[in-house]
C-alpha cells in the first residue's frame, strides 16, 4: 500500500514537472533576416480556427436585426467612445 | 531584429527578456505573421540592465513576429545593433479571471465571442455590416464615422435605440487587438450592462472588468483611453482617465467597482 502511494506521488510529481517545463521552456530564437518572410499578402481567413473566424457579413440591403435591451422612447442618441 | 514564434492560436503570455549595458529605449511589437494590420502589442520601455516584457495574449495567431529594437537606431538585424540583447523569449500560461465575468448573462457570452472574432480580423475585413452568430449584435464597419458630412474623431459609438455599434475603419485598422477590444466592450457596456445608459465612467469600468478578466494587457487599455482623450481633452475625460487608472491598478487586489 505504501509502495503504491509512493508510485502515485512520484507519477504526480513527474507530471507536474513536465507541465512546468513545457510551459516555461525557452523558445529557439529564429531571426527573420529576409523581409519577404514578413509578407502578409497571401492571408486567407478560411485557414483560421472556428473561434477566430470573422463574423458573418450581412449582404447589402439585408435588414439589421438586434436585441435591444432598453431604449428611451422618441429619443435617439449615440454615446461616443471619446466623450 | 525580428523573431518568428509559433503561437498556434493558443492563449499565452509571451515573456521577452532583454538586456542592455546602458539606458536604452526598447520598442517591442508583436504582430501576426500572416494577417495584415493585426497587432498584439506595440509598446516601449527604457531599460538598463535586465528587464522583462510580459505580453498577455488571450488570442494569438498561428505564428507571430516579435520585433525588438532600439528606438533610436530603428529596427536593425542582431549583428548590426550591439546596444541590447534579447536573452530569451518564452511562452507561459495566460492568467485570466473569468470568475469575475458574468458568463451566465447571454449578452456577455455572445458579445465576447463576436467582438473577439471581429477585433482579431478587423485589420483585413471589408467595410460593411457584421453580425453575431445569434444575430443579437450588429457592427457597422464604416470607412469613417461622420455627422452631416463631417468626420468624427471618435473611433466608435453605439446607438442606444437599437444597440448597433458604428466603427471607423480608418481608425480601427491602426489599433492593436487589445485596443479594439477595450473600445468595443466599452460601447457594449453602455447599452447591455450599465444601470445608467449614458454614464461614460460606468461604461468604462464595466467594459474594463470584462477586458481585464479575459486576460488582456493592462498597458494597452491605458494606451487606448490616453490616445482617445488626447484628441478630446475635456474635464470629464480627465476624471474618466483617473478612475480608469485607479481601477486597473487595483484590479488584481480588489476586482470591485470604484464608481459611485
Amino acid at each position: 500500500m505504501d509502495k503504491q502511494i509512493a508510485y502515485i506521488g512520484l507519477g504526480i510529481g513527474l507530471f507536474t514537472a513536465l507541465v512546468i517545463y513545457n510551459s516555461t521552456r525557452k523558445l529557439e530564437l529564429v531571426e527573420v533576416v529576409d523581409p519577404t518572410q514578413t509578407d502578409t499578402k497571401s492571408f486567407d481567413h478560411a485557414s483560421l480556427p472556428v473561434n477566430l473566424k470573422p463574423p458573418y457579413r450581412l449582404a447589402d440591403g439585408e435588414p439589421l436585426m438586434t436585441a435591444r435591451r432598453k431604449g428611451i422612447n422618441g429619443i435617439s442618441f449615440k454615446p461616443r467612445f471619446d466623450r | 531584429m525580428i523573431y518568428t514564434i509559433p503561437t498556434k492560436y493558443e492563449e499565452i503570455t509571451l515573456v521577452v527578456k532583454v538586456f542592455t549595458e546602458s539606458p536604452v529605449k526598447i520598442r517591442l511589437k508583436v504582430i501576426d505573421a500572416e494577417q495584415p494590420n493585426t497587432t498584439f502589442t506595440d509598446r516601449f520601455k527604457t531599460i538598463e540592465g535586465e528587464a522583462v516584457f510580459f505580453v498577455r495574449m488571450p488570442v494569438s495567431a498561428k505564428n507571430v513576429l516579435v520585433y525588438v529594437y532600439n528606438e533610436n537606431n530603428g529596427n536593425l538585424a542582431k549583428n548590426l545593433d550591439k546596444t541590447f540583447d534579447v536573452l530569451s523569449i518564452t511562452k507561459e500560461p495566460l492568467e485570466k479571471k473569468l470568475d469575475i465575468i458574468d458568463f451566465g448573462n447571454p449578452y456577455i457570452k455572445s458579445f465576447v465571442n463576436f467582438s473577439t472574432r471581429f477585433c482579431y480580423n478587423a485589420g483585413s475585413l471589408a467595410s460593411g455590416n457584421y453580425t453575431s452568430d445569434d444575430k443579437m449584435f450588429v457592427i457597422k464597419y464604416m470607412p469613417i464615422i461622420e455627422d452631416n458630412g463631417t468626420e468624427q474623431t471618435t473611433p466608435a459609438r453605439i446607438d442606444i435605440e437599437n444597440g448597433i455599434i458604428e466603427i471607423s475603419k480608418r481608425q480601427f485598422v491602426d489599433y492593436s487587438i487589445p485596443n479594439r477590444m477595450a473600445i468595443l466592450l466599452h460601447e457594449f457596456s453602455h447599452v447591455y450592462i450599465n444601470d445608467n445608459i449614458d454614464d461614460e465612467v460606468e461604461a468604462d469600468l464595466n467594459g474594463l472588468l470584462i477586458y481585464l478578466g479575459l486576460g488582456y494587457p493592462r498597458i494597452e487599455a491605458f494606451e487606448v483611453f490616453a490616445k482617445t482623450f488626447i484628441n478630446a481633452p475635456t474635464e470629464q475625460n480627465k476624471v474618466r482617465y483617473d478612475k480608469i487608472r485607479n481601477f486597473i491598478e487595483n484590479f488584481e487586489t480588489k476586482n470591485t467597482y470604484l464608481y459611485e
